[in-house]
């Protein structure tokens, strides 16, 4: 801590000197630019931007355009360009660069050349400001990860442009209720499903109920949920995890806002220091509150949130940050007079960190988190939770095909909580907030070794070795955690892709509450077990199909195993322990970027979730089981920079509580947007959007209700969501 | 920036809205007489007598009269030593007028050590045994099968003679007082609750203190220590002077009490119940089915 203390105020003394300095910088030159091998009989066009280190190899490829089957090549040749490094002051340093890679067509191209040849590979002339030091870090993905980059974020109808809500377009996302943020991924509960922005775990990513997500879309470089076999850097979360990436230090003014019916928000960012630094700063307020008072005087909702960040550079190598976000969530209604509180809470984050990329292209990461998470409780009073959680980890590569990463993290856990008046609550009551709320310190340490080979073109293995060790109440329990995934090319289109892993994770809520959790760990660990395969496959026009077949089970999972009735927040053991819940399926999807002028996309689901059997109940089909989750939506750019896309959810009603044989009715909505965009000045953007959610005012039934006159479907909603926005760019 | 942060900062915080129902609890401080605590006192036959121990077991309950709340009587089932001064009380009581009402009713038997549903006070580990077994002896009101309500231990002294009574019973009614009680939110109000343990004594139904009967059932063995089983054994003739047992019952019905079904009919007197219109005129020696 001395050490960051000293460190971050050297970087302060730097940051001061930096102002006074005329830097002189020249950008890379490409000394070899080797064309990318050709896939099919197309051509295509990649853009990726690279960091050329100060030695003048490539040590990281990140692709912002481009789709299969032309990235594998274009990157491959990205790799293996050779520059004459960019200098300051005739310092070579570490740059930042835009590389444009046409990949040529095969046959195509021996039949009929192109009238016109292929532009030379060759970097974008790069700005002054795109020469840059280190600016963030590259993260290695998994065979099985599904991300959703930035242009398709915005296009996806109903998501209203926000990064986390996106991600229920795509497979294995199976919704609790529409448009709720809380999802089942692969049978796993909510409560099973970790959430991390930039690693930092946080208790949810989406304000409250039909919310947005909680950091500003102008930060977020890509959301990615993995569904099984996680990258080493995650754990203790048995289903899978949901990862949002922050987008790299800027190398000029940038910033986006939106104006909506229910909130604004907006996230300005801008390079100091003549690039060396960034500082930004953002956050969203919603005025929903004095909207629903006038449709629904009994509902109050409302949320906020803050997103800071400043970094810089202290060396060509490495950079310090702090990145600061929270958020704030606020729901209740009124009934018989009493105003209900829904759900009341807030989490704050302050996470610092020292990145530094060896001149053996290791990177390396060290930081500590500081956070509080507080939960509104009755009679006004709170559950708190303060984090401090310190982590480090190094990946180098090992000759030309092994990379390997070690890392260690412990999060430490101050529980504390108001207690109710002993006199003002039952006695059980009482002995569960005291059993809930009274202090208490819990840890969680864990360590992982990772190895990813790459013994050819497109063949990638990934093996992870990671456990962990749980602290809580004077009990001690650890939890192992072995990983390996695959991705194996079989022909120039197909690609085998397979996952499987043991997930570990402490005892939670089946819905995830911050600062409320369970002493002693009781019931012990639950276990994920994982195991998925599938292909990935080549289409024409650009379209991608992946078709993973998955069963997951699952040991003494915290959910509501009795019923979906069954929201009370009761010790685990007596409902779980023993139990072994299933999940087991198929997720596909065809795709054509949302980014491109024409884009589709079909998502689906079927899939089948399993309670277990415990003392009391046989094991029957999960309450919360949807046997077919269908998305349908596309894109299209109409010209003169109107953009129409739209999507169709539907998926299987739940199964009736009384009668498991039984479904509730099929959900069907459909959502649709429609943006006017105008240019504004040099690369910026003021677009008008309409969205909506739920357009056709669907219903959703969540349940029945009889009695001596019959049965009676309990509905909910229609949820509709409406908005209307201003966005703008700079 | 800094002022943009400061308002950020100052917007998340939770605001303190929402609260449930006004709630608190009501209750009752037991005053025990001089007599109970342990101050020796003569009887109407002339023994000296010491309450040594006096344990009680019954329900607290706790009757909101705010209107709309006729469902909220809410009760906590109590063992406690009856010597000492000890505050009982119902907890979640809405805020207003409650009535609190204690009533010796018997316990089912079952171990009430680490017993979610009743609370102890004062009682050692010896005593929760003999609470958590089933009543010695036989009941005109079928509570054989029921645990005691009061265990008692006195010692009386007449003429160098000194006899140990330790009996365990239950309580044969549960008509007590009600005692108003204001309740106050998140808080606990109490009403002031005098057990006075010398008032089983006067189980002859006569208004008398005796101790003689109770000395006499120490028969089988004849040690100078009076157990529950012993005292079963004594006859007691009815006076039917009210309602229980009818008064055209006959003579065999009125008269089938034993020495413990006094002491039982009794008990509820502890606490502050008016006496009951029956009583008994004990007999002169063993009952019929007494078991040497």
């Amino acid at each position: 801590m001395r050490r960051l203390g000293a460190t971050l105020a050297c970087a302060a003394t730097v940051l001061v000197a930096a102002r006074a300095r005329a830097d002189v910088v020249t950008p890379p030159r490409v000394v070899d630019a080797p064309l990318p091998r050709c896939v099919k009989e197309e051509r295509g066009i990649v853009r990726a931007d690279v960091v050329v280190d100060s030695a003048g190899a490539v040590s990281e490829v990140e692709v912002v355009e481009g789709a299969a089957p032309f990235v594998e090549p274009a990157v491959e040749a990205a790799r293996a360009h050779v520059f004459e490094p960019a200098r300051r002051d005739d310092v070579p340093i570490a740059a930042r660069i835009r590389l444009e890679l046409h990949v040529p067509a095969c046959a195509a191209a021996a039949i009929e050349p192109p009238t016109t040849p292929p532009p030379p590979t060759a970097p974008s002339k790069p700005r002054a400001t795109d020469v840059a030091l280190v600016r963030g870090r590259r993260e290695t993905y998994t065979p099985t990860e599904r991300q959703l980059g930035r242009a398709d974020i915005r296009n996806v109808p109903g998501a209203f442009g926000d990064p986390f809500r996106a991600i229920d377009v795509l497979p294995g996302i199976v919704p609790t209720i529409s448009g709720l943020p809380f999802y089942y991924i692969r049978g796993a509960p909510p409560s099973a499903v970790g959430y991390f922005v930039d690693e930092v775990r946080v208790p949810y990513l989406f304000h409250f109920a039909l919310g947005p997500g909680v950091i500003q879309p102008a930060l977020v470089d890509a959301v990615s949920v993995h569904p099984a076999s996680f990258p080493g850097r995650f754990g203790r979360f048995s289903g899978a995890v949901v990862e949002g990436r922050t987008r790299d230090a800027p190398t000029e003014l940038r910033g986006e806002g939106q104006v909506r019916v229910v909130d604004a928000g907006a996230f300005v960012e801008s390079p100091l220091a003549g690039g060396r630094a960034a500082v930004g700063v953002g956050g969203r307020f919603s005025y929903s509150a004095a909207l629903l008072s006038l449709l629904a005087p009994d509902v109050t909702i409302a949320y906020r949130d803050y997103n800071a960040r400043a970094s810089y550079a202290l060396t060509d190598r490495t950079r310090v940050s702090v990145f600061t976000f929270g958020s704030f969530d606020y729901a209740s209604q009124v009934e018989d007079g009493v105003d209900n509180v829904l759900f009341a809470t807030e989490f704050h984050r302050v996470d610092l960190r020292l990145d530094h990329v060896g001149a053996d292209r290791s990177q390396s990461r060290v930081a500590v988190t500081f956070g509080l998470d507080r939960t509104r409780l009755e009679d006004r009073r709170f559950a708190r939770d303060h984090l401090l959680g310190v982590r480090a980890r190094h990946r180098r590569t090992l000759g030309d095909a092994l990379e390997v990463e070690i890392g260690a993290d412990t999060l430490i856990d101050f529980y504390s909580g108001d207690l109710p008046s002993p006199y003002a609550v039952d006695r059980s009551e009482y002995q569960s907030a005291v059993e809930l709320f009274s202090p208490r310190t819990d840890s969680a340490t864990g360590t992982w070794i990772e190895a990813r080979l790459r013994p050819g073109a497109g063949v990638e293995v990934t093996a992870t070795a990671r456990g962990d060790v749980f602290t809580s109440a004077g009990r001690v329990v650890f939890g192992p955690s072995p990983r390996l995934s695959a991705h194996v090319p079989l022909t120039k289109e197909v690609a085998f892709v397979a996952a499987m892993g043991i997930a570990p994770q402490p005892p939670s809520f089946a819905v995830p509450l911050p600062a409320v959790g369970f002493r002693g760990l009781p019931g012990g660990l639950s276990f994920g077990y994982q195991k998925s395969a599938g292909a990935e496959v080549a289409l024409p026009l650009r379209f991608k199909l992946q078709a993973i077949g998955f069963h997951h089970s699952y040991r003494a999972l915290r959910d509501f195993a009795a019923g979906r009735d069954r929201s009370d927040v009761e010790l685990p053991t007596d409902v779980t322990t023993g139990s072994t819940v299933q999940a087991y399926g198929l997720e596909a999807m065809v795709a054509r970027r949302l980014g491109e002028r024409f884009s589709a996309f079909a998502s689906y689901t079927l899939s089948r979730s399993e309670r277990g059997s415990t003392r009391y109940l046989a094991a029957a089909v999960s309450p919360f089981d949807r046997t077919h989750v269908l998305q349908l939506g596309g894109g299209v750019d109409l010209g003169h920079r109107w953009r129409l896309s739209s999507r169709m959810v539907a998926y299987t009603g739940w199964p009736v509580l009384e009668d498991l044989a039984s479904r509730l009715p099929t959900f069907v909505r459909l959502d649709a947007r429609l943006e006017k965009s105008w240019a504004f000045r040099k690369a910026g953007s003021i677009s008008l959007v309409l969205e909506g959610l739920n357009v056709t005012g669907s219903q959703e039934t969540v349940g029945q209700q009889c009695d001596d006159t019959g049965c009676r479907r309990r509905t909910f909603g229609p949820v509709v969501i409406p908005s209307v926005g201003v966005e703008a760019v700079l | 920036m800094k002022w943009l942060l400061a308002i950020a900062l100052l917007a998340a915080c939770v605001p303190p809205t929402g609260e449930t129902d006004p709630k608190g609890a009501a209750g009752i401080r037991t005053e025990p007489t001089p007599a109970t605590r342990g101050e020796p006192f003569v009887t109407d036959d002339g023994w000296t007598v010491t309450i040594d121990a006096l344990y009680l077991r019954g329900f607290l309950f706790a009757l909101s009269q705010v209107p709309g709340t006729g469902s909220e009587n809410i009760a906590q089932e109590y063992v406690w030593n009856a010597r000492e001064r000890h505050e009982l009380f119902v907890p979640a009581v809405r805020e207003g007028r409650a009535l609190v009402k204690l009533d010796l009713t018997p316990g089912y038997p079952g171990s009430i050590v680490d017993n979610d549903f009743v609370l102890t006070a004062g009682v050692p580990e010896a005593v929760a045994r003999r609470f958590s077994q089933s009543e010695e002896g036989s009941s005109p009101f079928g509570a054989s099968a029921a645990a005691p309500a009061v265990v008692l231990v006195a010692t009386g002294v007449k003429d160098g003679v000194r006899v140990v009574v330790d009996v365990a019973f239950s309580s044969s009614s549960d008509t007590t007082r009600s005692l108003p009680v204001d309740v106050v939110r998140n808080d606990l109000r109490l009403a002031p609750f005098p057990v006075a343990g010398e008032e089983l004594f006067a189980y002859a139904g006569d208004g008398m203190r005796l101790f003689q009967p109770l000395a006499d059932a120490d028969v089988a063995p004849r040690d100078g220590r009076v157990t529950t089983a012993e005292v079963s054994t004594v006859k007691a003739e009815c006076v039917g002077r009210g309602t229980f047992p009818a008064p055209d019952a006959s003579p065999e019905t009125r008269c089938s009490f034993s020495l413990v079904d006094l002491l039982r009919m009794r008990a509820p007197v502890i606490v502050g119940a008016p006496a009951l219109v029956v009583g008994g005129r004990l007999g002169s020696g063993q009952a019929p089915d007494a078991n040497p």
